[in-house]
């Protein structure tokens, strides 16, 4: 995946944008990854996509409008690789969602820049932005659902499933912020298998969540 | 968009901080400068604590402070360094007295439980500080988010149990485990709800990322049946 696929995917979800208001929106990507979004000026974006000037005042109000628009796009594209990839595993929740994990840091290892444009960027500019980030890690919830239901019954009362995802979500968020914030985005995949085991071994213990994480690598591998 | 800005806390003072006398007096200029500068971090606290980092002006700032923007500058580069200089102690505080309750060589479950207890304590105390450290870092930008990492690394610390060495995956899963504490406080911070009602799942996720659901829940029922 890069950037430039995912605003074509997305203008199959009728995504109203055309060739140039992607690379606009890429552009704003790079140029905030190398600095502070506030030293950008819309020449420089426009320069970097290669379009001449007024470009950029033909297809956004604003920069910050531009850096939500790709956000939007950048965070729909994500969610939906991942929960493909959890559908495709079915009857199977453990490797299912460790699946779905490896298809999320996938993403967002392949396009670093709006990576960091959504993690770090987005919210500096926008609180519809910031306050998506704040629940964004609720949605993981759903892939541990079935899991907590299990486990309900196995260990009697548990912690609120909202609150078990937002700690082992959310420190997956803060971790991309990590990542971002020392230029190593494209490495996070090396996060997989601590993650993976992480959020299982909460509704299953550390040896099952290890076993399930084997599984899925050899399927996967193989 | 919601008002983030907490109801009780929308209308910081207009009125600035105390001054040193105007006039003829007998500090020293060392004494002046630290004035001012404690002044201004004591501004900055909050106005942002109230304002939010993107809500507060360098002129609310200045005005809180009693000083002008030139003297603001004398000071610090820019807004983002006067607030790394207002937050990162706190964080620091925070963060210490969390390590210092994890010290000791009884069972590492006790050990959590203590650090994560004291670490919410220390939250709960300090409300200004909290949301300075744990909600407007996010989105102050680049030396603030570098100097909210640094302080959260040291809490890692907590969630290494003994024999961390030989697991390799063991320094990620502390990250993410500290990375979660934040973002849940983060949560409870903008919702005003009392943090420290997060300390049995904090406790519930770090035991059963070592030893399973079932004993972490063992554990945390022997220690507080109610």
């Amino acid at each position: 995946v890069s950037p430039g696929e995912i605003f074509n995917q997305d203008a199959t979800l009728g995504f109203v944008a055309d060739d140039d208001r992607h690379r606009l929106m890429v552009a704003m990507a790079d140029l905030a990854y190398e600095r502070d979004y506030t030293e950008i000026d819309e020449d420089q974006i426009e320069a970097r996509a290669g379009l001449p000037p007024g470009t950029f005042a033909a297809h956004f109000a604003s920069k910050q409008e531009c850096i939500v628009h790709a956000y939007d796009a950048s965070l729909q594209q994500t969610f939906m690789a991942t929960a493909a990839a959890y559908a495709r595993v079915s009857g199977d929740w453990t490797r299912a969602s460790v699946a779905a994990l490896d298809a999320f840091l996938t993403f967002v290892s392949n396009v670093p820049t709006l990576t960091h444009l959504s993690v770090i960027v987005g919210p500096q500019v926008s609180d519809a932005a910031r306050a998506f980030n704040e629940n964004a890690p609720l949605y993981f919830a759903d892939f541990l659902r079935p899991g907590y239901a299990e486990a309900e019954q196995r260990y009697g009362a548990m912690p609120p499933l909202e609150t078990i995802t937002q700690i082992t979500s959310g420190g997956l968020l803060d971790l991309i912020r990590r990542y971002c914030v020392e230029r190593r985005v494209p490495e996070i995949r090396e996060a997989h298998g601590a993650i993976s085991v992480l959020l299982g071994s909460v509704l299953v213990g550390p040896e099952a969540a290890l076993e399930a994480l084997r599984a899925y690598e050899a399927e996967r591998d193989a | 968009v919601r008002d983030r800005t907490p109801s009780s806390k929308r209308s910081p003072s207009a009125q600035p901080l105390p001054q040193l006398p105007r006039g003829r007096h007998a500090l020293t200029r060392e004494q002046v400068v630290e004035s001012q500068r404690s002044r201004i971090v004591q501004a900055i606290t909050e106005v942002v604590g109230t304002q939010g980092y993107h809500g507060a002006s360098l002129t609310d700032i200045t005005g809180r402070a009693g000083i002008s923007r030139k003297t603001f500058y004398e000071h610090f580069e820019d807004k983002q360094a006067c607030f790394v200089a207002a937050f990162q102690p706190r964080f620091a505080a925070i963060v210490d007295v969390a390590l210092e309750a994890y010290a000791g060589d009884d069972p590492w479950p006790d050990r959590v439980r203590r650090a994560l207890a004291t670490l919410l304590d220390a939250i709960h105390a300090d409300p200004l500080g909290a949301r300075l450290c744990f909600v407007e870092t996010l989105t102050a930008g680049p030396q603030a988010m570098t100097a909210r990492i640094q302080e959260l690394e040291r809490l890692e610390a907590i969630y290494l149990p003994d024999d961390a060495d030989a697991n390799p995956m063991a320094r990620t899963t502390a990250r993410i485990l500290v990375g979660g504490l934040a973002d849940v406080v983060h949560r409870n911070v903008v919702a005003e709800s009392d943090v420290r009602e997060l300390l049995p799942h904090l406790l519930f996720s770090a035991l059963s990322s070592q030893l399973g659901p079932s004993a972490a829940a063992t554990l945390i029922e022997q220690a507080d049946p109610d």
